[in-house]
């Protein structure tokens, strides 16, 4: 068990498994040169107004797959190369192409990782099966691997044509207050620079840092990018919405999402919380051998788990503060609350009843959960985006949506304390305990149950609100109906006589399926029905791992509980 | 005996009943609410699989679904009935399945006294018909609607007599099957009543073929075809063959080109442009011709000449203008899209084009019918490009560009039949529709009436019809919509609100107020609310908008029983908890 455990701890630490990089030939200057005065420079990019950096991180990720065209380059090099020396880097083996399949059914080297984005432009294979993908997505039709594969690597390359275009450096401000006011530097046209002094200075200074960068000239570049990244038009531009409506763009809403991604609260708060794990853990093992380590190591553990909390409430007032809205919209951010959650509610279970084992298996349930969200950014997807339609001006999707998500962080902890519980039929632990913790699980689990039942009932008021429908057997809803009739199922089961103390903790554990479909399930693997804006691909091998494992790990605590009942008797 | 010992006598005759306590244990309350959560969860592969309707005739329709409902129902009451009079500690367990008995009566309310259905209106439209998603037979007799029955849509296919056609007089026809998923196939075939019937085959570079069957004399089928705003089509009797094919044009052909840059202009006419070689220059904007073509065509091969009539003239020119020359090709007319001087952004073009018979805007094909012989017509704005003589199987090249038409049968007295075929829902498409087989009429053996589909016949000095389609119910008010839009985040493409701007009018549409209706902003009127569902805005179309609109009864009960459930549930934890800590501290 605890080589597991140090395994998932020194995965947690490498990230993932780093894979072949590419060769990028640049000039020396473009390869080492400092662009970190140009991180902050605010650009309208995918209906947003944010940080140089954020966008050219969310750029590379779509061409790359991770931030930067190879480690050494990260976003920022890679981004300001791909824009001033598009001809060179469109020559040059950078883009990501790696499916042996697709790769020889295209007519590449089987063995490469990367083509150029001229030999893929101009395969007219390649074309043909993406074609072959994007009539079959329309009529919604299955895709083969190879097929699937042929479409990721054509919205490479149309993002990769984007980034050499320079179609998306939106950082030119217009005359305050026009609709549309954020453009390209080469949409404007010379007369309008001229009689607008202002612009014409932010021109000249972006002229001035494309040159220096060019030529190496690092002085020049930090003098013209921290000119461009002071922002002073834009205390009071707008950025237009598109239907008459205008959103406000603050300077300190830039500065806060870069500080959101230079410093990282979330990643900081895994490291946190995976020390506090470690920590209660000792705590936990020493109990009765060295009493004093154990205490020390428990208060230890605790704070971590305080800091944890705290990074997280910061990490979280800065993403509403940028978003302007609740994190509540996607996959990453329902991930990050039930982490969140988890905490919130498993922690004072922890003080109250003063349980090591349930800060451990807490901290290792929010450990786990920010690991994913931190480490799979093609699942688990970071960035801020607008919202669609029907998300917009909605009170109550929003306390829908974090009332559901939080019963799942009650769910988790019910499931971590699960865990521990029914691991207990390996080790020599009493009757008393396991019935405590099974008292632990059942209150988690009629606290998630509230909290579910009250969030599909808001679900319905919105669905109302919004739709016109109190209940529509929509798959989202119906998966949230059975996930609650599970625990429901738990809960009556007792009053029955059915299940006892390790049915319950077994109970806890199992209907936690019913969570794992209705969070994830229904966006990922049903992906049909109304809440079509969360649907998304990927994690299902992750998620079908954890199901499998945690299937077989509830199987043979039973396995084994019906060895020591066979015992017991004996 | 009064009344409160009667019922104080039967609840204690209930109560020690068996089956009533079996009906109201715990026990069952788990193994229901197990089975609720196995059909549900097919419910959602099923929907995962095809789609939300077959989800429902497959789970959330069936009289199965509907059971497990009753029995969570009865279990709920009666789990309260067996407990009654209910002690102090039982009154949250008591509010909690009070709450869920109200869901579920306020569901049966929606679920019969309900209305959810949906209307399209298209920009500068109005309409009060609202579109319910179920299937109707309706009745006509001479032209008037005199019935209407609903069709239960299932999932199985059913046979036998299934009743008589309602409101049809004697002898009236009777309904033989339903195919719930059915593949309809058509053909023209002679009949002595009907009028004149034409299918014909509308051909596209790039595009299968559409094929269109239109008839005369039918009032239920509309004898004139709107093909997605690429051109209208009509079917009628014509005076004579002479009058129809007059194609005498009252205005010359004309194709001029300006070109201008700064103060540079140039002027080209149609007699210039013939001429490949021929230059033209004024101050530094030159132009030289380099090749004309009097019926552009753009192929798959590129462009070229289609004919030698002067429909589509383009001409290629070579440009210059200070210090670059570019090539560039200026259309007289590609249906519905201009295609000229975008290569240089210095250079303004403006291209006149008037082709024999005038200027023209939207297409149209007529055709005409005089005794047996089918006639074409090739109109823009009431103007002819051109008019033949139709022979069957013949490929004709239409003057609209990139269109051709090939008619493949053609009965100047037919009717056009239907045939259905069972075929098999396939995963990820659309259903296919259902389809009746109506029997026992004058015409000796069944006919196939596929959803959306009408028949008419004469008898007994009667014209009758028949149509199975979906239904239809009208609002005592109208709406007219006079504006769609969509706003998109600022420098994307990618849509962030939908608004439909509307008018309330009255029966006789006259417009009573406006309002808007946005995602998230229903517009209530009358006992209706009329939500923003979705749209169609393709370019070159008139968008046209699509609203939800609904009626529910049982919301009141649901939104209560929901609320009592919820706060009932809080309740009986914390009073749990209270006795829990009650009885360990004694």
């Amino acid at each position: 068990m605890r080589r597991i455990f140090l395994a998932l701890i020194a995965a947690s630490m490498t990230g993932a498994v780093r894979a072949a990089e590419p060769v990028v030939s640049l000039p020396a200057s473009a390869k080492t040169m400092d662009l970190s005065a140009a991180d902050g420079i605010a650009i309208l990019s995918g209906g947003r107004v944010k940080p140089l950096l954020v966008a050219a991180t969310e750029g590379i990720q779509e061409i790359r797959g991770r931030a930067g065209l190879t480690r050494e380059l990260g976003p920022m090099r890679s981004w300001f190369a791909l824009a001033l020396y598009p001809d060179s880097l469109s020559n040059q083996r950078v883009v990501f192409c790696a499916f042996r399949p697709l790769r020889t059914a295209i007519g590449l080297d089987p063995d490469g990782q990367f083509a150029s984005f001229t030999e893929l432009a101009d395969n007219a294979k390649l074309h043909k099966l993406a074609d072959i993908a994007a009539a079959k997505q329309r009529d919604k039709e299955r895709l083969d691997p190879v097929e699937k594969a042929a479409s990721d690597v054509a919205r490479r390359l149309e993002k990769f044509a984007e980034a050499t275009s320079a179609s998306d450096w939106r950082l030119m401000i217009g005359p305050k207050g026009k609709e549309g006011a954020w453009r390209l530097p080469q949409e404007i046209p010379p007369t309008e620079v001229a009689s607008d002094p202002a612009l014409m200075r932010r021109m000249d200074a972006f002229t001035r840092m494309a040159m220096s960068y060019q030529s190496g000239d690092q002085p020049g570049f930090d003098s013209a990018a921290s000119e461009l990244a002071r922002n002073e038009l834009l205390t009071d531009s707008l950025s237009s919405l598109g239907d008459g409506t205008f959103q406000r763009v603050r300077e300190s809403n830039v500065r806060a999402e870069l500080a959101l991604v230079e410093y990282r609260p979330f990643r900081i708060a895994w490291i946190v919380l995976m020390f506090g794990f470690l920590l209660a853990w000792i705590s936990e093992t020493t109990r009765t051998g060295a009493p004093q380590v154990s205490r020390r190591t428990t208060w230890l553990a605790g704070i971590c788990a305080g800091a944890g909390m705290v990074l997280l409430i910061v990490g979280f007032a800065m993403r509403i503060y940028v978003a302007g809205r609740p994190p509540v919209t996607d996959m990453y951010e329902t991930t990050l609350w039930v982490g969140f959650g988890a905490l919130l509610f498993g922690l004072p279970i922890a003080w109250i009843y003063r349980s090591r084992t349930v800060l451990a298996a807490v901290c290792a349930a929010g450990w786990l959960v920010f690991v994913l969200a931190d480490n799979l950014p093609t699942v688990l997807d970071p960035t801020i985006h607008p919202l669609v339609p029907v998300l917009r001006n909605n009170y109550w999707l929003t306390v829908h949506v974090l009332t559901v998500t939080i019963s799942y962080a009650a769910f988790l902890v019910a499931m971590a304390i699960g865990n521990v519980g029914i691991f207990q039929e390996f080790r020599s632990g009493s009757d008393e305990f396991r019935r405590t913790l099974a008292h632990y699980a059942y209150r988690a689990m009629q606290l998630g149950v509230v909290l579910l039942t009250a969030g599909i009932v808001l679900g319905g008021v919105w669905a109302d609100y919004s739709w016109g429908r109190f209940w529509g057997w929509d798959p989202k809803e119906t998966w949230a109906l059975i996930a609650d009739l599970g625990y429901l199922m738990v809960l009556h089961g007792r009053i029955t006589g059915w299940i006892r103390p390790f049915g319950t903790l077994m109970g806890a554990v199992l209907a936690f399926f019913g969570v794992v479909m209705a969070w994830y399930g229904v966006n990922f693997i049903l992906a049909s029905g109304l809440h079509s804006y969360g649907f998304s691909q990927g994690g299902a091998t992750a998620m079908g791992t954890f199901v499998v494992l945690q299937g077989m790990f509830a199987l043979l605590c039973w396995w084994r509980r019906r060895i020591n009942l066979s015992r017991a008797a004996v | 005996m009064n009344l409160k010992t009667w019922a104080q006598r039967n609840l204690e005759v209930l109560q020690a009943n068996p089956i009533i306590r079996f009906m109201a244990s715990v026990k069952l309350a788990v193994v229901t609410m197990a089975s609720l959560g196995v059909v549900l969860a097919a419910g959602t592969i099923v929907e995962s699989r095809y789609n939300g309707d077959m989800a429902r005739l497959c789970v959330y329709d069936q009289w199965w679904f509907h059971l497990v409902l009753v029995f969570l129902f009865f279990n709920v009451l009666l789990a309260v009935v067996v407990r009654w009079p209910l002690r102090r500690s039982q009154y949250p367990f008591g509010c909690i399945h009070l709450g869920i008995l109200l869901v579920l009566i306020g569901s049966v309310l929606t679920q019969f006294g309900g209305i959810d259905g949906s209307m399209e209106i298209p920009e500068g439209g109005a309409t009060r018909a609202m579109h319910l998603p179920e299937n109707v037979v309706r009745t006509y007799l001479n032209d008037q609607l005199v019935a209407e029955s609903p069709v239960r849509r299932t999932l199985d296919p059913r046979a036998g007599d299934l009743g008589a056609v309602p409101g049809m007089p004697d002898p009236a026809p009777r309904i033989l099957e339903y195919l719930p998923f059915s593949r309809t196939f058509q053909r023209v075939v002679p009949d002595t009543q009907g009028g004149p019937i034409v299918e014909l085959a509308l051909l596209a570079v790039g595009t299968d073929p559409t094929t269109l069957r239109l008839g005369l004399d039918n009032p239920l089928v509309s004898p004139r075809e709107d093909l997605g705003g690429l051109m209208a089509l009509s079917l009628e009797r014509a005076p004579d063959v002479s009058s129809f094919l007059d194609t005498s044009s009252r205005s010359p052909a004309k194709f001029d080109l300006t070109a201008r840059a700064g103060t540079d202009s140039l002027r080209m006419n149609l007699a210039d442009l013939r001429v490949p070689g021929r230059k033209f220059r004024s101050g530094n904007l030159s132009a030289e011709v380099q090749e004309f073509l009097p019926d552009a065509e753009i192929g798959p091969t590129g462009l070229s000449n289609h004919s030698d009539s002067l429909l589509n003239p383009a001409v290629r020119l070579r440009m210059q203008h200070l210090d670059s020359s570019w090539d560039e090709i200026l259309y007289g007319r590609v249906p519905d899209f201009r295609f000229s001087g975008d290569r240089h952004p210095e250079v303004a073009w403006k291209v006149d084009f008037r082709p024999v018979g005038g200027a023209s805007q939207a297409p149209l094909l007529r055709l005409g019918v005089v005794g047996d012989t089918l006639l074409a017509r090739c109109e823009k704005a009431g103007h002819v490009l051109s008019a033949f003589r139709v022979s069957l199987g013949r490929d004709v090249p239409l003057p609209f560009g990139i269109l051709h038409l090939s008619v493949g049968a053609f009965e100047s007295h037919g009717e056009i039949r239907d045939s259905c075929a069972p075929v098999d829902p396939q995963p990820g498409r659309d259903l296919p529709p259902p389809a009746i087989r109506v029997g026992a009429g004058p015409w000796g053996s069944s006919r196939w009436v596929p959803l959306g589909g009408v028949f008419v016949w004469n008898e007994l000095g009667l014209r009758r019809a028949l149509s199975f389609e979906g239904r239809r119910v009208s609002l005592p008010f109208g709406i007219r919509l006079d504006r769609f839009k969509v706003g998109d985040d600022p420098g994307t493409t990618q849509a962030a609100t939908y608004t439909s701007f509307v008018h309330v009018v009255d029966s006789l549409g006259h417009p009573l107020d406006s309002a808007r209706i946005a995602m998230n902003e229903p517009l209530k009127r009358g006992g209706f609310t009329f939500y923003q569902a979705s749209f169609a805005n393709d370019p070159g179309k008139v968008s046209t908008t699509v609203l939800s609109v609904n009626r529910d009864p049982g919301r009141f009960l649901k939104y209560l029983g929901a609320l009592l459930a919820v706060l009932s549930i809080v309740w009986y934890v914390l009073e749990r908890s209270r006795l829990g800590r009650r009885g360990k501290s004694e």
